[in-house]
């Protein structure tokens, strides 16, 4: 053998390295570590290394207001959780609270103004200084102040009755052309109903669900989303034997989770609720199954000789005929009905689904009238009205802007409309809010901290801080039997290019001059709640519940005003005491509208008998659904898409189900695409085969919207809703289409 | 291939696989001094006694204290305690300036996962050698070596750099935590870990 190097043998060498190399861990390993470096690269946020602590504050993503342990690792969140034995969420969170503090880093977030340029059916934002921003509301604030004919001045506020709703219809009240906006699918808005149909003021008013024996749910998602996420599972654990459980009786057209977990599952013919509200009290009447003296002494319109009675109507619904209306058998509306009887106190809930919107004022004045039969108004284990939370007194001045419900407003006559940035987490159709709208000249803010859902379609949106990264002012939630008293605190570092919408409003006073002068009192929302904090403790009652060590304090063991606003601010919740007993005013079954009797018997016989014509071209009926929290103008942690992109637990947006007979009848496929048609448009939906979907029904979900979507500037991620029909109360959750293979 | 060039072949293998069971180690991983050498043996041993769970101690609120601070150190340091290199910087350093320890933590996971001392060692009733093996009996500190692709700590991925695991703490990746819940019969839920 030679001792030279040839180019033979050097590829042999190499060759020899090359295989040697597959055997040794350089290959492998690297890949490995590779792997883990683009799981660490310097822009993916990481919380910065410090001491691990623990705060508490309140959840502000839906009304609730759930308390929130945040396990802090310096002073960034890292992780949250319920609060153990809390007042209002009792221990839970739900799986959008889980996720809150990542927010922040949502790929829709914005962290200063844009100006949003609508092109081809798309968006263009275009990134704004604050000051330009402020310039351009202030400048059609004063434009409208002046000239009234071009328009009213409208605030969008889906979480009325916080101190923020007070700011606003304050701040409206002055502006002499303000009108304040709210959705009626809020779902404490079912309780207006109720109070439309009594004599006497009767609010603010909440659930005793802790001593109900049975709830009689039209629809409500009672164990998905409805209320607070732990109140009813703690209920039904604590009185778990047979005796005194709490019975659920869940009346919907598909098997929702709450069907799914309910007692009794009844399925009813989509919009039919009406009809079986009546005839429920058909029952409870005609086997005297209600006290019929207390209902004959308190109802004014239960049995009269001049105008058409409650009494009139009902006997008009026996159970044979809501047997043909609703498509649910005679015997077991008469088993529910005895059932109400049986397991009282009974109460019956409206309010709507989150994607499928409210149910409508005939369907809620129905369910109404069939809770004061019951006696379930007024009284342990139903409706219980409770105190108003004592105000900050620096609000008790001032003229405040009537509360009008959005589709009460007359089509075309908001020249500006500011859409706020608390989510209701219900779904609210653009095409709702785009009729109320001057065409063309309008200009549409919102002050939503993502370009997400409604802020794409406005003109200009003002971001206010993200859930967490500021003081947020919570509402007694709508179910709870008292009132309470907490504050969502911050634990997030809040970015400099967003603003608080109250200090937006002190602001435009400021420095624009368009705002009211009362309004630029100097006052921070802040100072508003220390002021409430005050006058809660002024006012001595009630008790105070730490979320450190979750012990309850009297007020007595309360030192001052500044040290309950202390408490509060670290996740404290202020518990009113229970009021004394308010007897039941007179009231009216049918409602006090002149023409109730017509109304409600026209409706009864379905939503969809108004669509009579409409119903041989569209043999479908489309329902849509969705989970609150997300949908409407809430954004969901892009963690949790793997509920609903990976795992599939939850529907997305424009994801549908169809009785898998009805499906093959139509030549559709099961996991295929689908065309969904109604008189307003189409729209391409994801189809799914599911059998517990009623025969001649599809149900479309609202939402969640993809999180990858949000970043794209599209123009349709409205989806599903842009082709719901809206009948003339501004319900959506019955639509007649048609469905073909897309 | 002749008897020649089938050597030649050989040694371009084996050249290979000497550099990377041996050398690539060195080349993968960057050594870092602590920034003072510290006895556990003599610290648990008989002259000290104590436990574990005498520095590494969890709080009140459950959490779990880590490495302790300097100013546990001076209950016992405020003094030098010897005459060696280590304790003179322990005290004048660190000590009597009150300044904490920029110690190399080489349990350290990444920043994605959440573990709880306390559900370990109170619950599982888990002793600290089932994953940090005898360290608590180690006469000094080993350099801390860090990945200079991943930048994790080398004890996370495991010593052995062919990844066979012979005993418990030879690694501490989540194939290994999820590998102990299984046997353990405890929930492997994502969200257990990563929160």
């Amino acid at each position: 053998m030679q001792d030279r190097i040839t180019r033979r043998r050097l590829l042999k060498f190499m060759g020899g390295s090359a295989a040697g190399i597959l055997l040794t861990p350089i290959p492998w390993k690297t890949i490995d570590d590779v792997a883990i470096w683009t799981q660490n690269w310097s822009w993916i946020p990481k919380p910065p290394r410090g001491e691990v602590r623990t705060k508490f504050s309140a959840c502000a993503l839906c009304p609730v207001g759930c308390g929130i342990r945040a396990r802090c690792v310096g002073d960034h969140p890292v992780s949250l959780s319920g609060v153990r034995e809390h007042p209002i969420s009792r221990g839970a969170l739900c799986p959008i609270g889980l996720g809150g503090h990542h927010l922040q880093f949502h790929p829709a977030r914005l962290l200063q103004p844009v100006r949003i340029i609508h092109r081809d059916g798309g968006i263009e934002p275009v990134p704004i200084s604050m000051e330009s921003a402020v310039a351009k509301l202030g400048n059609t604030l004063s434009r409208l102040k002046s000239d009234k004919s071009a328009g009213a001045i409208a605030i969008l506020d889906e979480r009325p009755g916080r101190i923020t709703s007070q700011i606003y219809r304050r701040f409206l009240a002055a502006t002499g052309n303000g009108v304040y906006l709210v959705p009626a699918s809020a779902a404490g808005s079912s309780f207006g109903t109720l109070q439309s149909m009594l004599e006497e003021p009767y609010t603010p008013c909440g659930l005793d669900l802790d001593n109900t024996g049975m709830i009689l749910s039209f629809g409500a998602p009672i164990l998905d989303g409805w209320g607070s996420p732990g109140r009813i599972p703690d209920i039904r654990k604590k009185r778990s034997d047979v005796e005194k459980r709490l019975r659920l009786v869940q009346v919907e057209a598909c098997r929702s989770r709450t069907a799914l977990l309910a007692d009794l599952w009844i399925p009813i013919n989509p919009g039919t609720e009406v009809a079986l509200a009546l005839g429920l009290a058909h029952i409870l009447i005609k086997e005297r199954l209600c006290n019929l003296e207390l209902i004959r002494s308190r109802a004014m319109d239960f049995e009269t000789s001049n105008n058409p009675s409650y009494l009139q109507l009902v006997e008009h619904f026996s159970p044979e005929t809501v047997a043909r209306i609703t498509g649910i058998g005679r015997e077991r509306i008469c088993e529910t009905a005895r059932m109400a009887a049986r397991f009282a106190p009974a109460l019956a809930i409206g309010g709507g689904d989150p994607g499928g919107g409210p149910l409508g004022e005939q369907e809620e004045t129905a369910i109404w009238s069939l809770n004061l039969l019951l006696g379930s108004v007024s009284a342990k284990g139903g409706v219980v009205p409770h105190r108003l939370l004592p105000a900050d007194s620096s609000l008790g001045e001032g003229r405040l802007a009537s509360v009008t419900e959005i589709s009460a407003l007359p089509d075309r006559s908001v020249g500006l409309l500011i859409m706020d940035s608390a989510a209701s987490g219900r779904a609210l159709p653009w095409t709702l809010i785009e009729k109320k709208l001057v065409p063309k000249e309008s200009l549409v803010v919102s002050l939503s901290p993502m370009l997400a859902d409604s802020s794409r379609r406005a003109d200009l949106v003002i971001p206010a801080p993200a859930h967490l990264e500021a003081f947020q002012d919570l509402a007694t939630p709508y179910d709870s039997p008292v009132a309470t008293f907490s504050v969502s605190a911050p634990l997030l570092r809040k970015p400099p290019g967003v603003i608080d919408p109250v200090d937006l409003l002190r602001r435009l006073s400021s420095e624009a001059g368009a705002g009211p002068d009362r309004c630029g009192q100097a006052m921070t929302l802040v100072d508003h709640l220390k002021g409430r904090a005050n006058e809660v403790f002024r006012a001595g009652r009630g008790r105070v519940f730490s979320a450190q060590d979750a012990r309850w304090m009297e007020m007595t063991e309360v030192e001052s005003g500044d040290k309950l606003w202390e408490q509060i601010s670290e996740g404290a919740c202020w518990v009113d005491a229970e009021p004394d007993n308010r007897p039941l005013p007179n009231c009216r079954l049918l409602g006090r509208s002149p023409d109730a009797f017509e109304r409600l018997a026209a409706m009864a016989g379905g939503r969809l008998r108004q669509a009579d014509r409409q119903y041989a071209a569209y043999p479908f009926v489309l329902m849509t659904s969705g989970w609150r929290g997300s949908v409407g103008n809430a954004s969901l942690s892009p963690i949790m898409t793997k509920l609903f992109q990976e795992s599939g637990v939850r529907d997305s947006l424009n994801q549908a189900s169809i009785n898998p007979e009805t499906g093959g009848a139509m030549g559709l496929a099961d996991g295929g695409k689908a065309i969904v048609e109604t008189s307003s448009g189409m729209i391409r939906v994801g189809l799914r085969f599911d059998s517990t979907v009623m025969p001649g029904v599809i149900c479309v979900a609202v939402g969640p919207l993809e999180v990858e979507s949000t970043q794209e500037p599209r123009g349709d991620d409205e989806g599903i809703l842009r082709i719901c029909r809206l009948d003339q109360d501004s319900v959506w959750r019955v639509t007649p289409a048609k469905v073909r293979e897309a | 291939m002749g008897y020649a060039g089938r050597a030649i072949f050989l040694a371009g293998m084996v050249t290979t696989l000497a550099a990377g069971w041996f050398g690539f180690p060195h080349v993968l991983y960057r050594k870092i001094d602590q920034p003072i050498q510290f006895s556990h043996r003599l610290h648990t041993g008989e002259q000290v006694g104590l436990a574990c769970d005498g520095c590494h101690s969890l709080k009140d609120d459950g959490s779990f204290s880590g490495i302790p601070k300097v100013e546990q150190c001076a209950t016992c340091h405020a003094q030098p305690q010897g005459a060696t290199s280590d304790e003179k910087k322990l005290v004048a350093d660190y000590i009597t300036p009150g300044r904490e320890i920029p110690w190399l933590v080489y349990a350290r996971q990444p920043e994605n996962v959440h573990f709880s001392h306390a559900a370990h060692l109170k619950l599982a009733k888990i002793e600290c050698e089932r994953c940090h093996g005898p360290h608590g009996r180690s006469d000094s500190l080993r350099a801390f070596e860090m990945d200079r692709i991943s930048g994790y700590s080398r004890e996370i991925r495991g010593r052995k750099i062919s990844g066979i695991r012979t005993r418990p703490w030879d690694e501490m990746k989540m194939t290994d935590c999820a590998r102990c819940h299984a046997e353990r019969g405890v929930s492997n839920n994502c969200l257990d870990c990563h929160k």
